[in-house]
């Protein structure tokens, strides 16, 4: 009986583990691919629309810089460079950084698409 | 002793989950930790954060410099360092790793010199003009910017460098302090190797230019949020009659990019409009000096006192950008009954990012000195085209042609062709 007792126990503990570890990705918001320079996000579990904003992120942003320092901004709600505070007040300001520069070969409605996209990722990042 | 034993089994199971979280923990802190940038240099940059062909500046990288190289605004970038940093480093100031660049510029150039007889002098020099320049710049504390430079072409060696105090003892000022050059024109400013040197003709031959380096003192401040940018300074020039040069500067930024580098608030759901990628502004600036006269035999001191002021207009949009300048200028001989001599130049110029690495630009320049017996004729005119191709951010190729058109009654035109390879790291 006792025995029994224990090993309910020790699977009791082994599931709340189990859970721990499945629940955690889906915690942590958002799933990074690659490292360094090439480091990106795994887009698999966004929405239709953000997943096709993140290819267009991927046209766009990479022609000058890398995704790292949209990761880095995302994860730690601070702009890299700038050290701005990174978040959805702040992410319009950004983007219209971007949009004019020369040759971003951006207009504002593919910035506005991207904007969105960054606040989904801030929201996403904070549910961690 | 059994229930012992399960109790044993429980913390043994607690202990483990614990330990799960902490490995998990560590490993997704591990990823924040590696998510972080590794930094290059100072900032972490890229190149094209503060230039668009170097070493011409963005309107980011013009507030950058204007600030005395401290990040503008209220908050400080998380700077990355090589080496780690002390507490000592930090409470000394000292930067942990040692901000030091290097540049080297090779030129060639084909001039062909028409005469007036027909013929046409051609001169090629390869890589007849090279320069090394080893610079450092950065700032100590956000508190005080610095900029040393030491440069060598040919022979000739040159060294040069100031300091830049922000609002010191709480006055809501910047004063800078070296060997500077004083802040005229923004024509100034660009990335062409035209060789020519904006407002910074001589008027009577053999007096010093007014963009002249001189150690002196210099008051500047971005107010207006953003929108006005004065400075004003003061260099002696090391005249005998200890006469000093004076010269002041005004940028209005009427729209765009702030002049602390803030991008203009710009709404994404409105139709796109002309404005929603324009800056402009307009500058002033003036400057009056005194030199001796070196020409003869003795120095007359004091011999000229020359003033020029001038009025720019720059426009970027997207990846145009277009520079208009017109300056007055007068020559008062001091001494002996040479009157007055007067200068007038009008300069455009306009510059293309046709991609992120290539550069086209035209210019013309019209000047008009009042002449001196036996010297150059005015007015002059010419028009040049260059071309910059970035191989990579830090290393240019260019190339351009400068057209001299003759005025009447003189030498039939010139033409000159200048090649350059710099390198910058």
């Amino acid at each position: 009986m006792k025995q029994d007792k224990i090993k309910k126990r020790g699977m009791i503990v082994l599931a709340l583990v189990g859970m721990f570890l499945m629940v955690s990705p889906a915690l942590a918001g958002l799933t990074t691919v690659g490292s360094g320079d090439k480091i990106g996000i795994d887009p698999s579990g966004f929405p239709p629309e953000m997943a096709a904003a993140y290819k267009l992120m991927e046209v766009k942003c990479k022609k000058c810089h890398s995704l790292e320092r949209v990761v880095v901004a995302v994860q730690t709600g601070l702009g890299p460079i700038s050290g701005d505070i990174f978040d959805q007040d702040s992410t319009t300001a950004y983007g219209v950084k971007m949009l004019r520069m020369s040759n971003s070969g951006m207009n504002k409605k593919e910035t506005k698409i991207i904007v969105d996209l960054l606040n989904y990722l801030v929201d996403q990042a904070a549910d961690f | 002793m059994r229930e012992n034993f399960g109790s044993k089994v429980w913390k043994q199971g607690v202990a483990a989950v614990v330990g799960v979280t902490m490995a998990l923990a560590c490993v997704l802190i591990a990823t924040r930790a590696e998510a972080i940038p590794a930094f290059a240099r100072h900032y972490g940059v890229e190149c094209a954060t503060c230039h668009t062909v170097f070493p011409e500046r963005n309107e980011f990288g013009e507030a950058f410099r204007r600030n005395g190289f401290i990040w503008p605004g209220e908050k400080q970038p998380p700077k990355t360092t090589e080496a780690p940093r002390t507490e000592g480093i930090g409470l000394s100031s000292i930067p942990a790793s040692i901000p030091l660049s290097f540049l080297a510029e090779v030129d060639s150039t084909f001039n062909g010199e028409n005469t007036s007889d027909g013929n046409t002098n051609r001169d090629l020099d390869f890589g007849n003009g090279t320069t090394f320049e080893l610079f450092t710049g950065g700032n100590m504390k956000e508190k005080v910017g610095f900029w040393f430079e030491f440069g060598v072409e040919g022979a000739d060696t040159e060294a040069h460098g100031w300091l830049q105090f922000k609002d010191p003892a709480s006055v809501p000022v910047d004063v800078k302090i070296g060997i500077l050059r004083p802040e005229l024109s923004i024509m100034n400013k660009s990335a062409g190797i035209n060789g020519y040197k904006y407002n910074n003709e001589r008027i009577n031959g053999a007096d010093p230019r007014p963009r002249d380096r001189h150690p002196g003192v210099e008051l500047s401040k971005t107010f207006m949020d953003g929108h006005l940018f004065a400075s004003g300074g003061v260099l002696n020039n090391g005249n005998t009659n200890d006469s000093v040069d004076v010269y002041g500067h005004v940028d209005w930024r009427i729209m765009g990019t702030d002049l602390n580098g803030n991008a203009p608030e710009v709404s994404l759901t409105a139709e796109e409009s002309f404005t929603d990628y324009l800056t402009l502004t307009i500058s002033g600036w003036g400057i009056t000096f005194n030199e001796d006269d070196t020409a003869g035999t003795a120095v007359v001191d004091g011999a000229f006192d020359q003033t020029r002021y001038g009025v720019d207009l720059d426009a970027i949009y997207k990846a145009l950008q277009v520079r208009i300048s017109g300056t007055m200028g007068t020559l008062e001989h001091t001494t002996g009954t040479t009157a007055d001599q007067d200068l007038s130049s009008y300069h455009a110029l306009i510059e293309y990012m046709l991609n992120q690495k290539v550069m086209l630009g035209a210019l013309y320049n019209y000047i008009d000195i009042d002449e001196v017996s036996g010297g150059t004729v005015f007015p002059k005119q010419s028009w040049g085209l260059n071309a910059s191709y970035l191989y990579f951010q830090n290393l240019k190729l260019e190339g351009a042609w400068l057209h001299d058109i003759a005025d009447d009654g003189a030498d039939a035109d010139d033409d000159t062709f200048v090649a350059r390879a710099t390198l910058s790291f």
